[in-house]
């Protein structure tokens, strides 16, 4: 009935952003019951398999990723990106776990990439590391991305309640300044001042805890040293 | 300990209910595939009871469609051939752009940085390193030492042509038949906007600056107050501070600010402090001094420096300084007698 697979999951996924952590054999007939109807669509239409998984996790997938990005409309264009590379470089053909195991392992991984790479934008120190693709550094532990993106949450939550609703209408929503200003009764300086605060609010506290410990010393030395420095040049 | 890995357990650990040791006990049941495999099977379920939000599932279905009709197998990002093997032409962009609207989507209202990812190279230098490149559309860049400017992969494309500057550089921009413009964008929230010009950009933790040899500029900047628009002469000098609050000046003699291209540096009464920046911008060394007063000494005229030694050893010799050096790290007092 199914082709099975070569690959094991210790072999690299030709999608990008998906690291196989373990390398064990799983060979068995098709692993997942609620999956056979799609694998056997695979069999003569890929096209439409693609369709079928579009139809059975796209919704639960993208209500996954806009935890961690905050925004519908890239939570929906990641998902929709990690579907068309599927299609594109035939992973159907190539996994051997369940497409659900796929999907949702690259969904986390781009939006921890994802964020990981948002929050350094500003350090500018670390530019050096930010092409090692979208493979570096995931998780060795499942649970850090449920914590990464209640961090986010919570973030979020901690926000001053007419700043959060500006922000959540901004971020989530994907209103413009102008719309939001129209809409609040509100001038655009202040839209801007309010998100300007909120993204930097969000972007610190999660920096603390998220940017890796190796960089953030990094940052801290460098920085300390400036201070130093500058307090030796001034009051020697 | 693994039979207390219920799907209860798992939901209240989506909920964020979870405590840090029952996280590990997660994470350790969950290193097995086959347990992985029923994580995501449960977080599926637990997806589809709390959803965050409903999607527009049959627009994401069409766009689909749209995408996977007019492939052209030329859109694949996961091939980063260099540019000149793919002629791709005005008009394959032109499909590419409207039909593959999901991923570039994706790329145009994603983070900046993630389009970064996938099409800008970065082209790095050390302390002291100075780099000349040439980019695709025949524009030279020299990229002082501690800097990094990053490139699109590809071509530039028929669109304004962005280049990223983290640290110092100087620009002899081509201007192009199609009149595009080209954008410097830097981290300090300042972009340089121009069309066919001679300028050196500086952009680092301490401030900003842009001179203007040749040709026509127009700086955006964006602080936490205002967004404003400048526009610069030849010859026209801008400094602005961490905060983006600065002052537009003429500067007579332009060459201060490009010679380091050459590894040649004019000094107009430029005090030791100044030369310590430039020693810490461009060599990473940090520098202390004893006596405080000994920062207001001044150097004057136009020297030659290859290497940080070759600095230190113009600075104590023309200003009659002990310097001390350990590592990055140089001490400087008057000479004794």
């Amino acid at each position: 009935m199914s082709q099975t697979p070569e690959l094991n999951h210790g072999d690299r996924l030709a999608a990008t952003g998906t690291q196989v952590i373990n390398s064990e054999p799983f060979c068995s007939a098709f692993p997942q019951n609620d999956e056979l109807f799609i694998h056997h669509v695979f069999g003569t239409d890929a096209h439409k398999g693609v369709e079928l998984l579009y139809r059975r996790y796209f919704q639960p997938l993208c209500s996954h990723a806009v935890k961690y990005v905050g925004s519908k409309a890239l939570a929906e264009d990641l998902v929709s990106e990690i579907f068309l590379e599927f299609y594109n470089a035939k992973i159907f053909l190539k996994i051997n776990s369940s497409y659900r195991f796929y999907l949702y392992r690259s969904v986390r991984n781009r939006c921890y990439n994802y964020l990981k790479s948002d929050l350094r934008r500003t350090e500018y120190l670390e530019v050096q590391d930010e092409w090692e693709g979208l493979n570096s550094e995931t998780p060795e532990s499942i649970s850090q991305f449920e914590e990464l993106y209640q961090d986010v949450q919570n973030a979020v939550g901690a926000l001053p309640l007419d700043r959060r609703r500006i922000y959540l209408m901004n971020r989530f929503e994907g209103k413009r300044y102008q719309e939001i200003a129209s809409e609040l009764n509100l001038s655009v300086k202040t839209v801007e001042v309010q998100l300007y605060r909120a993204n930097k609010f969000i972007r610190t506290l999660l920096k603390q805890k998220w940017l890796l410990v190796v960089y953030g010393t990094l940052v801290k030395t460098i920085e300390s040293s400036l201070v130093l420095t500058s307090f030796t040049i001034f009051y020697a | 300990m693994r039979s207390h890995i219920t799907k209860e357990l798992l939901f209240s650990h989506f909920s964020g209910r979870t405590s840090p040791i029952q996280k590990k006990m997660i994470d350790e049941w969950a290193r097995e595939i086959a347990n992985e495999e029923t994580y995501y099977r449960w977080l599926d379920e637990y997806e589809q009871l709390y959803p965050e939000y409903q999607v527009n599932l049959d627009g994401a279905i069409d766009r689909y469609h749209q995408h996977a009709r007019h492939q052209l197998g030329t859109m694949n990002e996961d091939s980063p051939t260099e540019g000149p093997g793919k002629t791709k032409g005005v008009k394959g962009l032109s499909i590419h752009w409207a039909v593959a609207s999901s991923v570039l989507l994706l790329v145009m209202m994603g983070s900046y940085l993630f389009r970064d990812r996938l099409l800008y190279q970065a082209y790095s230098t050390q302390n002291g390193e100075i780099k000349s490149l040439i980019l695709s559309d025949g524009s030279s860049v020299v990229l002082n030492a501690n800097s990094t400017l990053k490139v699109p992969r590809y071509f530039f494309g028929s669109g304004t042509r962005h280049v990223v500057l983290i640290g110092e550089a100087n620009f002899n921009v081509v201007h192009t038949s199609s009149h595009q413009r080209f954008v410097v964008e830097t981290p300090n929230r300042l972009d340089i906007e121009v069309l066919g010009t001679e300028f050196t950009v500086y952009a680092r933790s301490r401030g900003s600056k842009v001179m203007l040899r040749r040709g026509k500029v127009r700086l955006n900047l964006e602080s936490e107050e205002f967004e404003k628009s400048v526009s610069m002469k030849p010859g026209d000098l801008i400094v602005l501070d961490k905060k983006n609050k600065g002052k537009l000046s003429h500067s007579a003699n332009p060459d201060i600010h490009t010679l380091w291209a050459d590894h040649r540096f004019v000094f107009e009464r430029t005090t030791l402090l100044e030369l310590s920046q430039i020693l810490e911008d461009n060599y990473s060394i940090h520098t202390t001094v004893n006596d405080k007063a000994l920062l207001n000494l001044t150097l004057s005229g136009t020297f030659t420096a290859k290497s940080e030694n070759e600095m230190l050893d113009l600075i104590s010799q023309v200003l009659d300084l002990q310097i001390i050096r350990k590592k990055d790290h140089i001490f400087i007092s008057k000479q004794t007698p």
